[in-house]
């Protein structure tokens, strides 16, 4: 009668997901999104607590910015790539759930590939070896955001408590 | 009986904060001096902005140290939660103690603001990368912030950004780390 274990019901991810981790990712993606939404001068965006809120890690030039009808969102190309990256893998997450369990090894060496690709890319531009367009900027953050928060969801992945009683293989008993 | 032994984060995660704080106050003095010395080019990506993110890529590993810290201490096992609050702990600390050096630091040398302004102005007003009236209003931006160095509120905003940003990015180092470097019991849930 028993079948195989689901992945899914013997792992869950642990309540930071739900009480930190999720929501600060929705924050810090709203925030770097949503100047458009507010403002409608270059000045209003200088003094906008979202610019406030991520001077300290990124450099958040107008020149190297996306715009919506012509206001700069809080944060550089790549930038708005991690942020929409990370926030991505979180919503996708419940469908790769099995995967994440399962692909550790892929997960970091993914990571680590994407990491050296935003290195080189960066490392690049600053020496002026190559000029990356917005859009190798954005698809170069987005990719390094989704291994990010991949590897984030892999780290809260823990084992699911049973309590007694409770059918812990997922099919239903008679 | 084996003796309870007493598992305290704060060690790790002072340490951590303390010294990745100084890390990252020092990388933003130095980008600032870098700005101050050089020649303006109209490069708006200057030596203070670039060092702020470095110092705040170098800043994320405070989590990670802290983890590694309490593992010396006490031994890897430990819970994600645990490797979450060093992490976010760390990110504290280091944000306080970054922004209180970088208040203290023109009492040391009277024209550091004076001499940052005029050099991040300069870079502006050089840029090409900029149309004019954006350079404008680029240039009473940076005025404006560099005149509020010591207003309540600039001060009030900053730790406050620095408690945010450091702290929550700690916090997600601090937890990683724990998953990859600690040994998390099995049941948790």
């Amino acid at each position: 009668m028993h079948g195989k274990q689901l992945l899914s019901t013997k792992y869950a991810l642990h309540p930071l997901f739900y009480v930190v981790v999720l929501p600060s990712i929705l924050f810090f993606a709203f925030a770097a999104w949503s100047p458009p939404l507010f403002y409608s001068t270059l000045p209003e965006w200088f003094g906008s607590w979202q610019k406030a809120l991520f001077s300290q890690v990124c450099h958040q030039q107008p020149a190297r910015s996306l715009y919506i009808n012509g206001i700069p969102l809080a944060v550089c190309s790549r930038c708005t790539g991690i942020y929409t990256g990370i926030l991505a893998a979180m919503i996708i997450h419940p469908f790769i759930f099995t995967f994440v369990i399962k692909a550790k090894l892929y997960i970091m060496r993914v990571f680590a590939l994407a990491s050296l690709v935003i290195v080189l890319d960066g490392a690049a531009n600053l020496f002026h070896l190559w000029h990356s367009t917005d859009q190798v900027r954005l698809i170069t953050g987005t990719f390094w955001g989704m291994a990010t928060g991949t590897l984030l969801i892999y780290s809260l992945i823990v084992l699911r408590k049973h309590k007694p009683g409770d059918n812990p293989y997922g099919t239903r008993s008679k | 009986m084996e003796p309870v032994q007493n598992k305290s984060i704060w060690n790790a995660s002072g340490m951590a904060g303390v010294v990745f704080g100084f890390i990252v106050f020092l990388i933003s003095l130095i980008g600032s001096y870098i700005t101050i010395h050089s020649e303006p080019t109209g490069n708006l990506l200057s030596g203070t902005i670039l060092a702020s993110v470095i110092g705040c890529l170098i800043g994320v590993f405070g989590g990670v140290f802290g983890v590694k810290m309490y593992i010396r201490e006490y031994g890897p096992e430990m819970k994600i939660g645990q490797g979450a609050v060093i992490g976010l702990v760390a990110g504290l600390i280091m944000g306080a103690i970054s922004q209180f050096l970088s208040l203290l630091w023109p009492l040391f040398d009277s024209a550091f603001i004076e001499n940052l302004q005029a050099a991040m102005i300069a870079n502006i007003e050089l840029s090409d990368q900029l149309p004019e009236a954006q350079k404008e209003d680029m240039i009473d931006a940076t005025y404006t912030q560099m005149q509020n160095y010591y207003s309540a509120g600039s001060i009030i905003q900053g730790f406050l950004i620095s408690f945010v940003t450091y702290g929550l990015l700690n916090l997600f180092s601090g937890l990683i780390a724990a998953k990859f470097m600690g040994k998390t019991p099995q049941e948790e849930l």
